[in-house]
């Protein structure tokens, strides 16, 4: 059953809404579903917008159309059933790490369960270190008393925005582990946002790899490797032959991206003149038909699999480049 | 994969460079860090410095290059000092003018804050009344308070009130204007967290908004007892009859330079002392800040 259901989510932000090219990006159609404890990763270059893919989820942005349901209802507002962990961890640096942890607890009135929040703070390997305030913990410590606070609401999904993007790689491997074990002892749906390839097979259950400009979800595959997961299968041919595909979508992406700067959008067929938002996006749909249809290069061993519509499978195929370009061409910031 | 305390502590401190990924905005000093050997050099640099300007000021008395009347030296100073001190000057005592400066200071400087501080969170929260106040405080900070003086005579004479009031209305823009930057600065994930985690409004300015705001309050605050200790003097110099202001004023009308030289240093002192005080609740109240 799901979850989360999005259904042809659109999020254009209006001018002045975001200042500068630091803005959040838009995304375009994007369709997906998110099973019950299914740990879903999103890949994604920079400014394709996995993170404003996730914080509409989150109900911090608000989309332009489309639906967004959530456990069966729709989203409208942040809720403690659906809980982010940023980047940083964010931890409130005038609480202890304990009352950190109770931090979403305590905002519900009524008695905290402190048991729970110990079991929660000894869950994530931090009980020599409920009182120690946050700054005193290492980046990854701290990372962990974000995922304590997070889990002690018991949400139904984890909303995770490279929330190991900022540490080293040991301690990232680690707390990949740590997630995963986690994972499967919590049962909690898991969305959770990377650029790393490596870490988006070695995590999830399935993968997005999302395009740019707008963001839409580019390739999906499912990633059957069986769990527990560890660091050696990503030498298997299994995560070899995913990481292959995501790296193909992922350069084409690129592609994509660079011909529209360039001239050679111009020389495109069927790029409109006018190129705004409206006209392109109908097509979109067209375009993710034809790819799915026409395309043979698709089949391989780990066993692709469509979820029918707004789910682009391969936007490598040469034959429908010039569709496939068309509706980015025509987007709202496309250059 | 649990961390014995230990192994991991050691971690914390490696992972400290890790951890200096801190979010933007965080302040990268952090203070009482300092070495205890480093301290005492400092504060011994500081005493020998002192000690030489001392011998320098004894030198350039000794010289005869300025009359005694204008640069009395130090020992006399010293003398002028003590004997205000003991026997008081023009029927105030030393401890007396101290008492009236520092208490009119107290008063002033707390009232800026216990009303600039709300005054600038309702600016930092409303649109509306940020419309309201902030063309009042536009025109009114480059007004030097001593401007007022005049005026506040006229309304309210030579009591107490004018001073306090006048001490007040110096030191509040800088308290409300710290802190509006204070809220203004806050990451928006600092809300983000407390929202997903199910925060309504008035929980989120309690528990995110105030406490976040609390650091660059006390940068207002440690301006703002500089901006009401010397606006208070002055105020001193022109209408009082008792306070370290008048002290000085009196004093240097009747040629005492050893007694105004004194009036200064104590005045230097005090504001020094205030200084240091705020210092010392701010890293008892906030000791997270830099700590990001």
């Amino acid at each position: 059953m799901a979850i989360l259901e999005m259904r042809d989510v659109t999020l254009r932000f209006g001018e002045g809404r975001s200042g500068g090219d630091a803005g959040p990006a838009t995304i375009e159609r994007v369709s997906l579903e998110l099973g019950d404890n299914e740990f879903l990763t999103v890949l994604g270059p920079s400014g394709c917008g996995k993170t404003t893919l996730l914080r509409i989820v989150a109900g911090f942005e608000k989309a332009t159309s489309g639906r967004v349901l959530f456990d069966g209802s729709e989203v409208k507002a942040p809720g403690s059933e659906r809980v982010m962990v940023f980047q940083q961890p964010w931890l409130y640096p005038w609480l202890s790490v304990r009352k950190n942890v109770a931090f979403g607890l305590e905002l519900q009135g009524g008695r905290v369960d402190w048991k729970r929040v110990d079991e929660m703070i000894d869950v994530v390997g931090l009980s020599g270190f409920s009182s120690y305030p946050p700054y005193r913990l290492s980046g990854g410590m701290q990372q962990r008393a974000a995922l304590a606070r997070a889990l002690v609401m018991s949400p139904k999904i984890l909303l995770m925005d490279e929330p190991f993007g900022a540490l080293d790689a040991q301690t990232r491997q680690d707390l990949q582990e740590f997630l995963l074990s986690l994972w499967e002892r919590l049962q909690v749906a898991v969305m959770f946002i990377t650029h790393d390839v490596e870490e988006a097979i070695l995590l999830g259950d399935r993968m997005l790899v999302m395009g740019t400009r707008p963001g839409c979800i580019a390739l999906e595959l499912p990633i059957e490797l069986p769990r527990p997961r560890t660091e050696q299968m990503m030498l298997e041919p299994a995560f070899l032959e995913i990481r292959r595909q995501a790296l193909d979508t992922l350069r084409e992406v690129a592609l994509r991206a660079a011909g529209i700067t360039g001239t050679g959008a111009g020389d495109l067929p069927g790029v409109p003149a006018d190129g705004i938002g409206g006209g392109g996006a109908p097509e979109t749909g067209q375009a993710q038909q034809n790819s799915t249809g026409q395309n043979s290069t698709g089949q391989n061993s780990t066993g692709q699999k469509s979820t029918g519509q707004g789910v682009n499978e391969d936007v490598r195929l040469p034959g429908a480049a010039g569709q496939a370009t068309e509706p980015v061409a025509g987007s709202p910031r496309g250059a | 994969m649990a961390v014995e305390p230990q192994t991991a502590l050691l971690e914390a401190t490696e992972d400290r460079r890790a951890a200096g990924s801190e979010p933007a905005g965080a302040e990268s000093h952090t203070p009482g860090r300092e070495s205890r050997v480093k301290r005492w050099g400092r504060r011994g640099s500081y005493v020998l410095v002192m000690l030489g300007a001392l011998a320098l000021w004894e030198l350039i008395v000794a010289a005869h290059l300025f009359p005694a009347v204008a640069l009395p030296s130090p020992v006399h100073v010293l003398h002028s000092f003590a004997k205000t001190a003991t026997k008081g000057y023009l029927g105030k005592t030393l401890g007396q003018d101290i008492l009236y400066s520092v208490v009119r200071v107290g008063i002033g400087f707390l009232g800026a804050v216990v009303l600039g501080v709300p005054i600038g969170l309702l600016m930092a929260e409303s649109a509306l009344v940020h419309r309201v106040v902030d063309p009042f405080l536009q025109l009114g900070r480059p007004v030097p308070p001593l401007a007022y003086i005049p005026l506040f005579v006229v309304w309210f004479g030579l009591g107490e009130l004018p001073k306090i009031l006048l001490i007040l209305v110096g030191t509040i823009p800088i308290m409300i204007i710290s802190t509006i930057g204070g809220v203004r600065s806050i990451p928006q994930q600092r809300y983000e967290v407390a929202r997903c985690l199910g925060a309504k409004r008035r929980q989120i300015f309690a528990r995110v908004t105030l406490p976040s705001t609390l650091p660059e309050i006390f940068t207002g605050m440690k301006v703002g007892i500089g901006i009401a200790w010397s606006t208070l003097v002055a105020a001193e110099l022109i209408a009082a009859s008792v306070g370290l202001g008048w002290l000085v004023e009196q004093a240097a009308t009747q040629l005492r330079t050893g007694i105004v030289i004194a009036g200064i240093i104590v005045i230097g002192i005090l504001g020094y002392l205030m200084e240091l005080g705020i210092r010392l609740v701010e890293r008892a109240v906030i000791p997270w800040r830099g700590n990001v």
